[in-house]
C-alpha cells in the first residue's frame, strides 16, 4: 500500500500524509471497503489492494490539491502532444494525406484528408474491441510492447508485435476494400 | 470483423473488474465489454495502464526459509570468533556494488526503414559489453553479436540476404553492468521499406 500510495504522492510528506488517510479509509466502518472484496476467483486481493488504494490514493490527493488540471502532469502533455489515433495511424500506414489536414490553400488536399480520415475512423470502429485497445495503447497512449503485454495479457513482446502487425494488415487491407491506395482515395 | 457487439456500459469500471482483467479472470463475454470500454474511455485506460504498472513493480514480500540450526551455529561461530575484536579491518578490494541502473534504448533502425546498416543505442553507466540479437517476426534469432560500443554494423549476410522488405524485425540489447548481471532494453520493430517501382 505504501508502494502506491508513494508512486502517487508528490515527495516524502504528500506520500505519507495519501498512506495514513488510505489506511484510515480502510479502517473506516470496521473495514467496509476490504469486506467488499469479494473472493470469487476472478481476481487477486493484492491486484484488488491496488486498485482500491489507488482510488483512495487519488481522491486524497484531489481532496488536498484540488482536482489535477491534465495539463500538469508530464504524462498527458505527452499525450496531448500526441494526436488522435486516426492521425498516427495514417502515418503508421503510409497513408499519409490523412494526416495532412492543415494543407492550407489547398481546399482539395483538405477534402480529400477529411475523406480518408473518415474512411480510416469507420474501418477502426469496426475492428474487434481488443484490436481497438491494442491500437490505442500502442499509438495512442505511447506504451512499450512490454507494458502492452502486461496490460493485456500476452505472452511476450512478440505476441504484441505479431498482433499489431496483423491489426494493421487488416486496417490496411479494409482500407483497400474502401478503394484508399495510399494517400490516393 | 466485429463478433458480437459489446453491451454499451454507463459509468466507469468497477474495482473489481480492473483488478480481474489484469489478472485474466475475466469471462470471454465480459473481457470482450470491458475492453471495449477501455479502447474509449481514457481515464479508465490509465487507471488499468498505472495499476499494471504498480503490481509489476510491488516489491515481493521476503521470504527466509534458513533453518533455525544454521542459524545458531553461525551465531556461535560469530561468538567464539569475535572478527570485530581484533582491531584490523580486511581492506576494501571491491568498488561499491551499483545496486540500480538505466536500461539501454533502441534508437536506430526503428519502424520502417530504407536499408539496414547499424544499430545504435543508448549507452549505459559502467557497461563494459552490449550483446545485440536481432529476431524476425517468430522470435528466432537471425544474428547476435557482443560489442563494448553502443553502435555496431549489421554484417553483409544480414544486409543483402536475410532481410525481406516489409517483414517485421526486432531487436534488442543488453547491456552488462557487472559479473553476470545484464540490463536490457525493450524489444524495438523495425521493417525494410519496400522500394516502390
Amino acid at each position: 500500500m505504501i508502494h502506491t500510495a508513494r508512486a502517487l504522492g508528490r515527495d516524502h510528506d504528500a506520500t505519507m500524509d495519501a498512506y495514513a488517510y488510505l489506511l484510515e479509509q480502510l479502517h473506516r466502518d470496521d473495514f467496509r471497503r476490504l469486506r467488499g472484496y469479494v473472493a470469487d476467483g476472478r481476481s487477486k486481493f493484492t491486484t484488488w489492494l491496488v486498485v482500491v488504494a489507488r482510488r483512495i490514493c487519488l481522491d486524497h490527493l484531489r481532496q488536498r490539491y484540488g482536482r489535477r488540471q491534465e495539463t500538469e502532469s508530464p504524462d498527458r502533455e505527452a499525450h496531448a502532444a500526441r494526436r488522435r489515433l486516426v492521425d498516427l495511424l495514417a502515418e503508421e500506414l503510409d497513408v499519409s494525406g490523412v494526416a495532412d489536414v492543415t494543407a492550407e490553400g489547398n481546399p482539395e488536399a483538405q477534402l480529400r484528408a477529411k475523406e480518408l480520415s473518415r474512411t480510416l475512423a469507420g474501418v477502426l470502429a469496426g475492428l474487434e474491441p481488443r484490436d481497438r485497445l491494442l491500437l490505442k495503447l500502442r499509438f495512442e497512449d505511447g506504451l512499450p510492447a512490454s507494458e502492452i503485454g502486461h496490460v493485456m495479457g500476452f505472452t511476450t513482446q512478440f505476441h504484441v508485435y505479431r498482433r499489431l502487425n496483423a491489426v494493421l494488415g487488416q486496417v490496411r487491407a479494409a482500407m483497400r476494400g474502401r478503394g484508399v491506395q495510399d494517400s490516393e482515395p | 470483423m466485429h463478433t458480437e457487439p459489446a453491451p454499451p456500459r454507463s459509468g466507469h469500471l468497477e474495482s473489481g473488474e480492473v483488478a480481474a482483467y489484469l489478472d485474466g479472470a475475466l469471462a470471454p463475454s465480459e473481457r470482450t465489454g470491458v475492453e471495449a470500454h477501455l479502447a474509449d474511455c481514457d481515464a479508465c485506460r490509465r487507471e488499468v495502464v498505472e495499476v499494471a504498472s504498480l503490481v509489476r513493480a510491488r516489491p515481493s514480500p521476503r521470504r527466509w526459509y534458513l533453518p533455525v540450526g544454521a542459524v545458531a551455529a553461525a551465531a556461535l561461530l560469530l561468538l567464539i570468533l569475535r572478527p570485530w575484536q581484533d582491531g584490523v579491518r580486511p581492506p576494501d578490494y571491491r568498488e561499491p556494488v551499483i545496486t540500480t541502473t538505466v536500461a539501454p534504448v533502441g534508437v536506430v533502425p526503428s519502424g520502417a526503414i530504407t536499408t539496414a546498416e547499424r544499430l545504435i543505442w543508448t549507452s549505459v553507466p559502467h557497461a563494459d559489453r552490449y550483446q545485440v540479437d536481432v529476431f524476425d517476426s517468430t522470435g528466432r534469432v537471425l544474428w547476435e553479436t557482443q560489442t563494448s560500443d553502443t553502435a555496431t554494423a549489421f554484417p553483409d549476410s544480414i544486409r543483402r540476404l536475410r532481410l525481406q522488405p516489409g517483414a517485421p524485425y526486432h531487436w534488442k540489447v543488453r547491456a552488462q553492468t557487472s559479473w553476470n548481471r545484464w540490463v536490457s532494453s525493450d524489444l524495438v520493430e523495425f521493417s525494410i521499406r519496400a522500394r516502390r517501382p
